[in-house]
C-alpha cells in the first residue's frame, strides 16, 4: 500500500472512533549500514522500517499513539482516540489548514536506489583505510557508513495531504592516537550528503586523523579567564543549541526562555547574524513542509545582534494568532515539537588564522564535552582537541582543561567570527572568538 | 510467536539469533499547565543476526508477516558474505555458556497496568500544580511520567529460548524559578525496573517536587566556585556516575580491544584498596534498580561481575564473542535497545560497593572542598578522563559543610580520582535509576554505591 493510502486509511479510522480532528504522518524508510570497530569491518546491516504517528484531538482534547506495523493501524487509532478522551480540553488544539507547497530540488537522488552493501562496505574501507595510513599511530574505535532512503507522507482532517521522497548517506569516524604510553584525546569527524557522488570518505577520514595525531602530546594548560576560540562544531553545542531554545516558541509561552518579550532588543554583539532556512536545495534540513505539512518559512533569526524572529509550530502559532513559521519538528513517535531546518551563522571578516593571530593568551576549543544549560545560559565542561594560544599562535595541545561562563552574557562578547565556515550536518557554522570565558587547568 | 520465530530460524545457515522485541513506551508530560504529550508508543518488529566465515550480519524489519521475516534472514545473511570479504580479524566464535530457556520477569509491586490512565494524568497534573504555586517566584514547571514495557522472545540457533517481560517506570519534576532577570532551574528524576509501589518506595512524588523547587530556589542567590583541584565528598549519585561513565566504559570488552587505558592491566592495583566496583543484571544491596537484565540480548543469563576488587582489575565486560577472544565466560552485557539494534556491549547496573566509614567522618575530615552531590550528565574518554555536571555543590570549609554553589563540573582522570579515595561510607543507593547510557544506541541503565571522598578538578570561575 503506498503511504498516502496508509495515511487516508487511519483518518478515516480515527473519524469512525470519534475523532474529531486526525493527523497521520506515515515514514517508510529502507536503510543500509556498515560499522567499523577496533580498525575493523565489524557489521553490515540492513533495516526496513515503518512508523506512523496518530495525532488526534477530541473535544479539544490530545491523543498520540505510536505503531511501527503498518497492520496494526486500527489498535493505533484506538488507543490515540482513547487517550484524547481522557485528555484536558485546551482550546488551542487544532491542525492547520493546507498551504501550498513546493518541491525542494535536490533532497532525492535515483541512483540510491541501486546503492547495494557492496558499495557501503568499498565506502567504509575506503575511510578507515585513509585514516589509518595517515599514521600508524591512529586507532579508529568505531565508524559508520550508512545509507538511507526515506518516503514521508501526511495526511490531515483540514485537507492538507503531502509526500516526499529523499536520500540521505552519512557517516563518520572516531578514535584516537595511540603513542607508546601517551594516548590523544578522542575525536570524531562526520559528514552528511544527499547525492552518491558527493560522498566524500576520504576528506573525512583525514580530518580526523589530523585531530587526532595533532592532540598527541596534550599537557595541562593554564588558569585564566579571557579569551577562547570556539571552533565550529563546539559553536553548534555552546552557540547554537542555546539559540535555538530560546526562539523555540513553546519554551517562550513556556516561561522557560529569557528572550521572551526581546524581539527587536541587541542580544548578541553586532557581528552576530542567524538564519534558518528549510528551502535550499540539497540542505540536510531542507524539506518541502515540517511534521505537520506546512513549508518552513526562511528566518532571519538573529539580526546583526538584534532578536528579529522566533520559531513556531500550529499549537503555539495559535496561541499568538499568528501563522506557524513551518517549524514543526519530529518524527512518528512524538507530538510535533519545535526545531530548526538548517541552521547557519554568517560568516564574519577575519580569517581563521587572523583570529588566532590577534590572540594573547587563549585557548582554541575543538570540541566542548559539557552539559550546556540552554535555559539559564550556564555551561562548564572539559576542552577536548583544545590547544592554548600563545601570542597569536597555537602553543600547544591541552588535556584537563575546563571552561565555563554563561552563554547568553557571552554572546554579547563576541569579538570576531571567521570568514570560513563548516557544515556540521544541517548547520553552517563558523569559528568564534569570545572573550572573558573562565578557563581552568586541571 | 514462538512457531513463527522457530520457522524462519529453521531457513538459517549457520549460527543464528532471532530477537523480537515490542516496546510500548506511555508517557505524560505537563509543562506549566497545559497537556504536552500524553502518549502511546509502540515500536515492534524482529531483529535477525547471523555469524557467516566469520562474520556478522544483521538485518531488521518491522514487518511482521513471514516472508518478511525470511527476507530479512537473507539480508543478514548477503550482509555477512559480502562484508566478510573485508573484514581481517574474523570471529573466533562465539563462547559457549548455559544459554536461558523459559520465561524471565523482574519483581513488580503493584504493576503499572493496574493503575488508570486517569489516576496518571490527575497525579501528573497535581504535582506540576504543586511545583508551579509553591512560589511566586516559581514561573514554570514540568512534570512528566513514563513507563516502558517490553516483550522479548529470543532464538537462537544453539539453544536460547528465552521470554522476558520488563517494567520500567519513571517520574520527573523541573521548577524554573526566575528573580531579577535571573532564571535558575530543579530537577528531580526516579526510575526503576518494577511497579507503581516500587517507583515511589523511596520518595513520594510531592517530595520530589518539593526538592525540585528548593533547589531552583536556591540556585537563584548561589555563587560560583572557583575553578580548583580540590578534595570532594561525592553522593551515591556522583559515584555511581563515575562507576558507570568513567570506569565502567573503559572496561567493556570492546572498548579493552581497541586500546582502553585499562587494556592489559588484569590484576593490577587501578584503585585505592578501599574501592570494590561491581556491574550487575540483577539489582544488589538494594532492590529495583533501573537497569535490571536478567537475560541479555544474546540469551546469556546475567550475573554479579566484580570489575575491581579491594582496588585490583579482576574482570572486563563481555559479550560471547569477546568472552570467547578473552577465554572467559560471558558476562551477560550484551544489550540491544530495541529491534533494530544489534546487541553490543553495555552496562546494566553499576556501582561502588558500600564501606564503613560514616558521612560524617568523611566531612569532617575536609579542610577545604565540596559536597557534590546529584549527577547532571557525563562523559568520558577511553582514557577516562572524565567530565560531569553536578546538580547541587555546597563548599566545606573546616569540616563543616556551608553555601551551595552553581554551575559545577568536576572532571579527571577516573584511576587518579579512584586511586585518591581515601573515605568510602557505608550507606547505599542508586542514583541513576532516570538515567539513559548512549553508545551508537540507547540503552537503560543504573548506578549508585555509598558516599565516598577523593580529589578531582572542580570547574568554575576565575577571577579576571
Amino acid at each position: 500500500m503506498e503511504l498516502l493510502e496508509i495515511c487516508d486509511t487511519g483518518l478515516k479510522e480515527a473519524k469512525k472512533l470519534g475523532a474529531e480532528e486526525t493527523e497521520i504522518y506515515a515514514v517508510s524508510s529502507k536503510h543500509l549500514e556498515v560499522n567499523i570497530e577496533k580498525n575493523d569491518i565489524q557489521l553490515a546491516r540492513s533495516q526496513i522500517e515503518d512508523g506512523v504517528g496518530i495525532r488526534v484531538f477530541k473535544d479539544k482534547g490530545l491523543g498520540f499513539a505510536s505503531i511501527s506495523d503498518f497492520g496494526a493501524l486500527k489498535q493505533g487509532c484506538q488507543r490515540a482516540v482513547e487517550l484524547a478522551r481522557q485528555s484536558p480540553k485546551d482550546p488551542y488544539n487544532k491542525l492547520p489548514e493546507p498551504v501550498e507547497i513546493k518541491k525542494v530540488p535536490n533532497l532525492y537522488d535515483p541512483k540510491s536506489e541501486n546503492f547495494s552493501t557492496k558499495l557501503a562496505l568499498e565506502q567504509t574501507i575506503s575511510m578507515l583505510e585513509t585514516a589509518r595510513s595517515y599514521d600508524s599511530r591512529i586507532t579508529v574505535d568505531r565508524g559508520m557508513f550508512q545509507a538511507e532512503i526515506t518516503q514521508e507522507a501526511i495526511i490531515n482532517s483540514s485537507g492538507v495531504q503531502v509526500e516526499e521522497t529523499s536520500s540521505f548517506f552519512v557517516y563518520y569516524i572516531m578514535g584516537m592516537a595511540v603513542d607508546g604510553k601517551q594516548v590523544s584525546s578522542f575525536a570524531y569527524e562526520f559528514d552528511g550528503v544527499r547525492f552518491v557522488d558527493e560522498i566524500d570518505v576520504k576528506k573525512c577520514a583525514n580530518d580526523f586523523a589530523r585531530k587526532v595525531i595533532d592532540s598527541l602530546g596534550a599537557t595541562k594548560g593554564e588558569s585564566f579567564k579571557g579569551q577562547v576560540i570556539l571552533s565550529p562544531e563546539s559553536v553548534g553545542s555552546l552557540v547554537a543549541s542555546a539559540i535555538l531554545f530560546s526562539v523555540n516558541a513553546n519554551n517562550l509561552q513556556k516561561g522557560m526562555s529569557r528572550w521572551k518579550g526581546k524581539l527587536g532588543s541587541q542580544v548578541a554583539s553586532t557581528s552576530l547574524t542567524v538564519e534558518d532556512n528549510g528551502l535550499i536545495p540539497g540542505g540536510l534540513g531542507s524539506s518541502a513542509f515540517d511534521r505537520e505539512g506546512i513549508p518552513p518559512s526562511p528566518l532571519t533569526i538573529i539580526e546583526q545582534g538584534k532578536l528579529n524572529a522566533y520559531m513556531y509550530n500550529t499549537y503555539t502559532a495559535l496561541k499568538e494568532k499568528r501563522s506557524s513559521t513551518g517549524h514543526a519538528a519530529g518524527g512518528t513517535t512524538s507530538v510535533p515539537g519545535i526545531g530548526p531546518t538548517n541552521f547557519t551563522i554568517k560568516e564574519g571578516k577575519t580569517t581563521k588564522d587572523e583570529l588566532i593571530k590577534g590572540v594573547k593568551q587563549g585557548v582554541l576549543v575543538n570540541r566542548f564535552a559539557g552539559f550546556p544549560n540552554p535555559l539559564t545560559g550556564e555551561f562548564s565542561g572539559v576542552v577536548k582537541g583544545g590547544w592554548l594560544i600563545k601570542n597569536g599562535t597555537l602553543a600547544t595541545p591541552l588535556c584537563e582543561t575546563l571552561i565555563q561562563g554563561n552563554i547568553y552574557d557571552l554572546f554579547t562578547k563576541i569579538s570576531a567570527i571567521s570568514k570560513e565556515r563548516k557544515k556540521v550536518l544541517s548547520s553552517l557554522l563558523p569559528w568564534i572568538l569570545i572573550d572573558d570565558v573562565s578557563v581552568t587547568a586541571g | 510467536m514462538w512457531d513463527l520465530l522457530e520457522e524462519v530460524i529453521s531457513h538459517a545457515k549457520g549460527w543464528t539469533e532471532i530477537r523480537y522485541h515490542n516496546k510500548l513506551v506511555n508517557s505524560i508530560t505537563i509543562r506549566k499547565g497545559e497537556l504536552e504529550e500524553s502518549s502511546s508508543i509502540e515500536k515492534k518488529g524482529v531483529g535477525i543476526r547471523v555469524l557467516i566465515n566469520g562474520t556478522f550480519g544483521f538485518s531488521s524489519t518491522s514487518q511482521l508477516k513471514k516472508e518478511s521475516l525470511i527476507h530479512a534472514l537473507n539480508e543478514a545473511t548477503v550482509a555477512a558474505r559480502d562484508a566478510s570479504v573485508n573484514k581481517k580479524k574474523k570471529v573466533k566464535g562465539l563462547q559457549t555458556a548455559e544459554l536461558a530457556s523459559g520465561d524471565f520477569k523482574p519483581e513488580v509491586n503493584d504493576p503499572v497496568e493496574s493503575h488508570s490512565l486517569e489516576e496518571k494524568l490527575s497525579l501528573v497534573k497535581t504535582i506540576e500544580e504543586q511545583m508551579r504555586k509553591s512560589s511566586p517566584i516559581i514561573q514554570s514547571a514540568i512534570c512528566i511520567y513514563r513507563e516502558s514495557l517490553d516483550e522479548k522472545f529470543i532464538l537462537t540457533s544453539d539453544g536460547a529460548r528465552a521470554h522476558i517481560l520488563d517494567s520500567k517506570p519513571e517520574f520527573r519534576t523541573t521548577a524554573v524559578a526566575v528573580k531579577d532577570n535571573e532564571m535558575q532551574m530543579g530537577a528531580r528524576a526516579i526510575g526503576v525496573t518494577g511497579g507503581w509501589a516500587d517507583l515511589f518506595h523511596e520518595e513520594s512524588p510531592e517530595e520530589l517536587a518539593d526538592k525540585s523547587v528548593k533547589l531552583a530556589i536556591d540556585l537563584l542567590s548561589a555563587s560560583y566556585p572557583e575553578g580548583e583541584k580540590a578534595w570532594v565528598i561525592l553522593d551515591p549519585g556522583v559515584v555511581g556516575l563515575i562507576a558507570h561513565e568513567a570506569i565502567g566504559h573503559t572496561v567493556e570488552a570492546d572498548w579493552v580491544l581497541s586500546g582502553s587505558i585499562v587494556k592489559d592491566k588484569l590484576g593490577q592495583f587501578v584503585a585505592s584498596e578501599l574501592v570494590t566496583h561491581v556491574d550487575s543484571g540483577p539489582s544488589q544491596i538494594e532492590p529495583h534498580a533501573g537497569g535490571v537484565v536478567l537475560v541479555d540480548d544474546e540469551g546469556v543469563p546475567t550475573q554479579r561481575t566484580v570489575i575491581i576488587d579491594h582496588g585490583v582489575l579482576r574482570s572486563y565486560l563481555h559479550n560471547r564473542e569477546s568472552a570467547k577472544l578473552f577465554g572467559v565466560s560471558p558476562t551477560g552485557n550484551a544489550r540491544a535497545w530495541s529491534y533494530s539494534d544489534e546487541p553490543i556491549i553495555r552496562m546494566r547496573n553499576t556501582y561502588i560497593e558500600p564501606g564503613t566509614s560514616e558521612l560524617e567522618e568523611l566531612i569532617s575530615g575536609v579542610k577545604h572542598g565540596y559536597f557534590l552531590k546529584g549527577p547532571v550528565g557525563g562523559q568520558a574518554d577511553a582514557n577516562a578522563e572524565f567530565m560531569f555536571g553536578v546538580r547541587e555543590a555546597y563548599h566545606i570549609e573546616n569540616g563543616k559543610v556551608g553555601e551551595l554553589m552553581r554551575g559545577v563540573t568536576i572532571s579527571g582522570q577516573a584511576f587518579d580520582v579512584l586511586k585518591s579515595c581515601d573515605g568510602v561510607s557505608h550507606e547505599f543507593k542508586w542514583g541513576l535509576g532516570a538515567g539513559y547510557c548512549g553508545k551508537s544506541q540507547r540503552a537503560k541503565v543504573d548506578a549508585g554505591g555509598p558516599y565516598i571522598r577523593c580529589k578531582a578538578i572542580i570547574g568554575g570561575k576565575q577571577k579576571g
